[in-house]
C-alpha cells in the first residue's frame, strides 16, 4: 500500500518529495527516480556565467550561496530532452528570466517537461525584486499560464512582509501550487580582509536554520490560499517534512541535505512510512493542516 | 559514488599534520585526481568537507590533514572507534603515470603523495615553510628534493626556487609537472613552465558544496569561464586556470 501518493491538478506523484532545484544536475549520479518529482537547475532563455567565486559559505546551522544561476539557456535542455525525459520521474523546470515575457518564452520552449517551478524569488539575481511585487508576479504567471497546460508552481521570496499577497496574485494568475519559500539574502564577512567572503558580495541563507522562518510562512500561507503549497527550506531529517505537511503543505522539497548524504530520501521514505504506520494514518495527506493551536 | 561510514583506525601526528587512516567496507577504489566529501550527520557541520586521498590500502584509506577550521580540527581529535561519513569518489582521474615531475606546496604534498604510488618515473619536490611541515617525506623513497622557506631542513627557500635550481640536473624535457600547493606558488609555476614550455596539471582548491556537480559552488576562473572543481577537476592544465 502506497501511504504517500498525491495528485495536484489530476496528475498522480508517488510520493511529496521533490528534489529541489540547484543541488543536482542531469549528471549528478543522484538515484532520482523515487523522487515524486525532481527540479532542474534554473534556466532562462540564453544561459548565465554565474557569480565569481568563493560562491558557497558554510554558517551556523546553514549556508550561504552565491551561485548566480549559472545555466546554459534553454537550448541546452531542449538538445538534453531525450536524456532528461529518462531520468525516471516527473521532471520539472525551473524557469527565470530578466522580463515578463522572458519567462513566457522559455516555459513554451520547454513544454516537453511535467511542469515548472516560476523563479520569481531568487535572491543571487534581480529575480528577488520581481517576487516583492504582486502586480509583477500575476503578470509573469498569467504569461506562462498562457503557454503551458502543465503543472506550474510558483516559488516566492520569503524576504518580504507581502509574501501573502505575492502567492495570491500566483494564484488568481492561474498557479497550480506555491512553493514556499525561496532562500533568505544574506551577508558573511571575512574580518580579516574585511571583505564580504562570497564572490557575489551576498547571498541566500538557507539549511536546518532558517527552516522555522520558512515554517511559519507556510503556516500563515496555508489559511491564505486554497491551491497546494510546495514547502521548500532546511529539510535535513525526515521529521522536517512532516512538521511541514502538518504547517499546511502538501509536498517538501529537499535541498541541500544531499550534498552530505545523496541517498537521504531512503531515509526518509522508510521513516515518514513507519511513522503513519506507527498512528494508522493511510495517506500522508491526512496530516495535511492538522497542526493543532 | 558511494556513501560509507568509516570508522578511525588510527590518528598520528606527523609534524604539522596529522595522518588518519579509516576503515570501511568500501566497494569503489579511489585513483589519483580523486576527492572525497567527509562527514558528521549532525548540525555542528552541515556541509561534508573535500579531501583527496592519501593513501588507500588494504581496505583502509589515508587523508593527511592540516588544521585550518572547524572540521579539520574536528579531525585532528577524532578517536581510534569514532565514525565519520564518507561520500566519493568524486573527481576526474588522472590518466598520466610515466615521467612525471611533482611539485608539493605543504599540505599540497597528499594528492601528489597518492599519484606518486602509481609512478614509476618521478622527481618530487617538497617545500614547507619549516621542518615541520616536510616530515611526511619519508613517505617518498626516492628522487626526493626538499626546501624549507626557514633552512630548518634541506634546501633553504621555496620550493620553485629549489626545483629551478634542478633544472641542469634532471631530465625533465620529455616531463609533465603535476603540482599542488598555494594558489600563489601555482602561479608562479604556471609562469615557469610557461618559460621552459613543458606541460603542466595543477590539482586545484576551491570551497566546495555537494562534490557531484550539483550545487556549482566550486567554480574556478579558466580561459573557457568558469569551470567546476568537483567534476571537471579538480585537475586542470595550468594553461586554462586564470589566477587574479
Amino acid at each position: 500500500m502506497n501511504r504517500l501518493n498525491l495528485k495536484i491538478k489530476g496528475i498522480e506523484f508517488n510520493n511529496p518529495f521533490i528534489l529541489a532545484s540547484g543541488v543536482w544536475d542531469i549528471d549528478s549520479g543522484i538515484e532520482l527516480q523515487d523522487y515524486g518529482a525532481v527540479i532542474l537547475k534554473g534556466v532562462n532563455l540564453k544561459g548565465k556565467e554565474g557569480n565569481p567565486p568563493p560562491r558557497i559559505y558554510e554558517t551556523a546551522g546553514g549556508m550561504i550561496n552565491s551561485i548566480g544561476l549559472e545555466n546554459k539557456g534553454v537550448s541546452e535542455l531542449i538538445r538534453r530532452k531525450n536524456e532528461i525525459m529518462n531520468l525516471g520521474t516527473k521532471i520539472f523546470g525551473n524557469v527565470f528570466g530578466s522580463s515578463i515575457e522572458e519567462f513566457g518564452e522559455v516555459v513554451e520552449r520547454l513544454d516537453f517537461l511535467d511542469g515548472f517551478e516560476i523563479n520569481v524569488s531568487c535572491p543571487n539575481y534581480e529575480g528577488t525584486f520581481f517576487g516583492r511585487n504582486p502586480e509583477i508576479v500575476y503578470k509573469i504567471t498569467k504569461i506562462v499560464r498562457e503557454k503551458t497546460d502543465n503543472i506550474v508552481f510558483v516559488k516566492i521570496t520569503p524576504d518580504t512582509d507581502f509574501f501573502i499577497d505575492v502567492s495570491r496574485a500566483a494564484e488568481d494568475a492561474g498557479a497550480d501550487g506555491i512553493v514556499c519559500a525561496n532562500t533568505y539574502r544574506g551577508l558573511v564577512v571575512d574580518i580579516n580582509e574585511r571583505k564580504p567572503v562570497l564572490g557575489g558580495i551576498t547571498g541566500g541563507v538557507s539549511g536546518p536554520g532558517i527552516k522555522p522562518l520558512t515554517m511559519l510562512r507556510v503556516w500563515e500561507l496555508s489559511k491564505k490560499i486554497k491551491i497546494p503549497i510546495i514547502a521548500s527550506g532546511g529539510v535535513y531529517r525526515w521529521e522536517d517534512t512532516i512538521e511541514y505537511i502538518l504547517c499546511g503543505a502538501t509536498m517538501v522539497e529537499i535541498g541541500s541535505v544531499i550534498f552530505r548524504n545523496p541517498f537521504i530520501l531512503k531515509d526518509i521514505i522508510k521513516n515518514v512510512n513507519k511513522f503513519l504506520d506507527f498512528y494508522n494514518i493511510d495517506n500522508i495527506i491526512k496530516l495535511k493542516g492538522k497542526l493543532e493551536v | 559514488m558511494e556513501r560509507l561510514k568509516i570508522i578511525l583506525k588510527k590518528n598520528e601526528k606527523i609534524g604539522k599534520f596529522n595522518l588518519l587512516c579509516f576503515e570501511g567496507e568500501f566497494h569503489y577504489t579511489p585513483s589519483p585526481g580523486n576527492f572525497y566529501m567527509l562527514s558528521k550527520d549532525n548540525y555542528e557541520f552541515i556541509l561534508p568537507r573535500p579531501f583527496s586521498v592519501f593513501d588507500f590500502k588494504n581496505g583502509k584509506i589515508y587523508f593527511l590533514i592540516k588544521k585550518v577550521g572547524r572540521f579539520t580540527d574536528f579531525l585532528f581529535h577524532l578517536k581510534p572507534g569514532e565514525e565519520i561519513f564518507l561520500n566519493g569518489p568524486y573527481g576526474k582521474k588522472i590518466e598520466h603515470f610515466d615521467k612525471i615531475i611533482f611539485i608539493a606546496g605543504g599540505i599540497g604534498f597528499a594528492p601528489l603523495h597518492f599519484h606518486s604510488l602509481f609512478t614509476n618515473d618521478f622527481y618530487f619536490f617538497f617545500g614547507g615553510t619549516t621542518k615541520d611541515e616536510i616530515l611526511c617525506h619519508k613517505f617518498i623513497e626516492k628522487n626526493i628534493f626538499v626546501s624549507t622557506d626557514d633552512g630548518s631542513f634541506g634546501y633553504k627557500g621555496d620550493v620553485l626556487s629549489l626545483f629551478k635550481s634542478h633544472l641542469n640536473k634532471i631530465d625533465f624535457k620529455e616531463r609533465k609537472i603535476f603540482a599542488c600547493g598555494p594558489r600563489n606558488m601555482l602561479k608562479e609555476l604556471k609562469k615557469i613552465s610557461e618559460e621552459i614550455k613543458i606541460e603542466t596539471y595543477f590539482y586545484m582548491e576551491e570551497r566546495m558544496g555537494c562534490g557531484f556537480g550539483g550545487c556549482k559552488g566550486c567554480a574556478i576562473k579558466t580561459i573557457n569561464n568558469y569551470r567546476l572543481l568537483c567534476k571537471e577537476g579538480t585537475v586542470f592544465l595550468s594553461s586554462e586556470v586564470i589566477f587574479e
